[in-house]
């Protein structure tokens, strides 16, 4: 059932990376379509307060949106914590 | 340590190949830490290039931070790692277009990295050594700034906390 609704283009399934994969258990969540980043950002910060107060990205087709961007169906969105490699 | 992808450079005739061998996203992530030995046999490697009279090279090693008393054993790395090749890639090529190097070989392990294991490697290559030592330095900057990767420390009382880079 989950499965079959992260391919309709009434939700967006959205790639979890570090901390964000560990506090949702998951590599991934779905959520109601919402046609931007910034309406995407208001949609996550109410399902999950704590990412109102952890600095966060957010990808789209792997480039960080740095304004407001508009979703396109097929989009391939991540919610990155800040970056801590090398 | 399983076998690396080490890129030679390649000549071609055809300069239409050359282009398209040059776009291709190269593998910077390796399972696990990196050995003394692979870093060796890259050096080792670059003894047929006679026009390189210098090499600069950093090398990234676990720490063993203490935080509040607990003491950090390794490090567990995660990446988005498609996200992360294709920034490289665009490191890569905007590093090269800035500095006249040879060659740039990248190297970031992934999975846990026990304290004092190597996670990091950067090896730039050029004439004279300010290329080579400028392009590493920038290079490694970028690396912590720019790509997707998270780094987990695992304590030695079973906790962990994730890691920020400054």
């Amino acid at each position: 059932m989950e499965q079959q609704a992260s391919v309709h283009t009434n939700t967006i399934n959205i790639r979890l990376f570090g901390q964000f994969a560990e506090m949702a258990g998951s590599q991934s969540i779905d959520v109601d379509w919402v046609a931007d980043t910034d309406s995407l950002r208001r949609v996550l910060e109410a399902r999950f307060p704590t990412l109102q107060q952890l600095p966060y990205l957010v990808a789209v087709d792997k480039d960080i949106a740095t304004d407001n961007m508009i979703l396109h169906p097929h989009a391939v969105v991540a919610l990155l914590p800040p970056y801590s490699g090398g | 340590m399983p076998s690396l992808p080490y890129y030679l450079p390649i000549r071609v005739a055809n300069p239409f190949i050359a282009i398209i061998m040059e776009k291709k996203v190269k593998n910077i992530f390796v399972q696990g830490p990196i050995a003394a030995s692979f870093v060796a046999d890259s050096i080792q490697k670059h003894n047929t290039k006679t026009n390189i009279g210098a090499h600069s090279i950093f090398l990234g090693q676990v720490r063993n931070d203490v935080v509040e008393g607990k003491t950090v054993v390794a490090i567990d790395y995660t990446a988005y790692e498609e996200m992360a090749l294709e920034k490289m890639h665009v490191i890569r090529e905007e590093i090269f277009q800035k500095y006249p190097l040879t060659c740039m070989h990248i190297h970031h392990s992934l999975g846990r990295i026990e304290a004092g294991a190597l996670c990091l490697f950067v090896f730039t290559s050029s004439g004279h050594r300010k290329a080579a030592i400028d392009a590493c330095e920038e290079v490694v900057e970028r690396i912590k700034k720019e790509l997707p990767i998270w780094g987990k420390e695992l304590f030695d009382n079973a906790t962990h906390q994730w890691k920020e880079n400054s």
